[in-house]
């Protein structure tokens, strides 16, 4: 088996003061971290640079661009917003498009009340097809979030490490078998 | 066999109830293809 990491990171999907998305975001750093063979760092919307003056691969930015070219798969953490998704992730997930074809990406939702941000994930789905990136079967669900994380940002419910080991285990295999296929299995 | 993923599903047959995983949501199903012959077969975990 190849033996080289796999680079993994996680990206917060939202700019906004006091989300409840970064705890979340850094639970997932810290579980793929635990895993062998993973590298992972967290790439924050917040400090990607932006413009809104203008959108698309044309504003892209070189450090989101070489984080993504080297990943082999992506952990999205997704607050759902009026039923949908970030704007600003969507706006950030636009500047590229090369550096995401044939790799995995996982997306955990968050929300507020009672469907852990399914509605959201449900939109996401078809965007992230179409740049190319392949979606696990597995979601990770952070329903009434405001109440999964102690003061200090530690998780109070362990019931959510069986299903974050499930949706990481699913995610490795697809990486390993999506960099073997981006390396090893011409088109045609 | 190859154990190659664990799907989740989520029955509606009253009798499945106590199999469900209480964490995870649903009852996990192993996946598992045959390197040799690819052939395919699966069963709860």
């Amino acid at each position: 088996m190849d033996a080289r990491p796999l680079f993994i990171p996680v990206l917060l999907g939202t700019p906004r003061q006091g989300r409840m998305s970064e705890p979340v975001a850094r639970l997932m750093v810290s579980e793929l971290a635990r895993r062998p063979g993973i590298e992972t760092e967290l790439i924050d919307v917040a400090r990607i640079p932006l413009r809104l003056d203008d959108a698309g691969e044309a504003t892209k930015d070189p450090t989101f661009s070489a984080q993504m070219m080297r990943s082999d798969a992506l952990v999205i953490v997704s607050p759902e917003y009026n039923h949908g998704y970030s704007g600003l992730l969507k706006h950030a997930l636009d500047t590229l498009l090369k550096e995401y074809i044939h790799k995995a990406a996982g997306i955990v939702g968050v929300s507020a009340g009672p469907f852990g941000g399914t509605r959201g994930i449900q939109d996401l789905l078809p965007v992230l097809r179409e740049l190319g990136l392949v979606t696990i079967f597995w979601d990770v669900n952070f329903s009434n979030v405001q109440n999964v994380f102690d003061a200090a940002g530690a998780l109070r419910d362990q019931a959510y490490l069986p299903r974050i080991d499930k949706f990481l285990q699913e995610l490795v295999w697809m990486a390993r078998t999506l960099r073997h296929g981006r390396e090893q299995i011409a088109l045609g | 066999m190859n154990h190659h993923a664990d799907k989740l599903l989520h029955p509606t047959d009253p009798a499945d109830a106590a199999a469900v995983d209480r964490d995870l949501g649903g009852i996990v199903e192993e996946l598992h293809a045959c390197p040799a012959c690819g052939a395919s077969a699966s069963r709860r975990a």
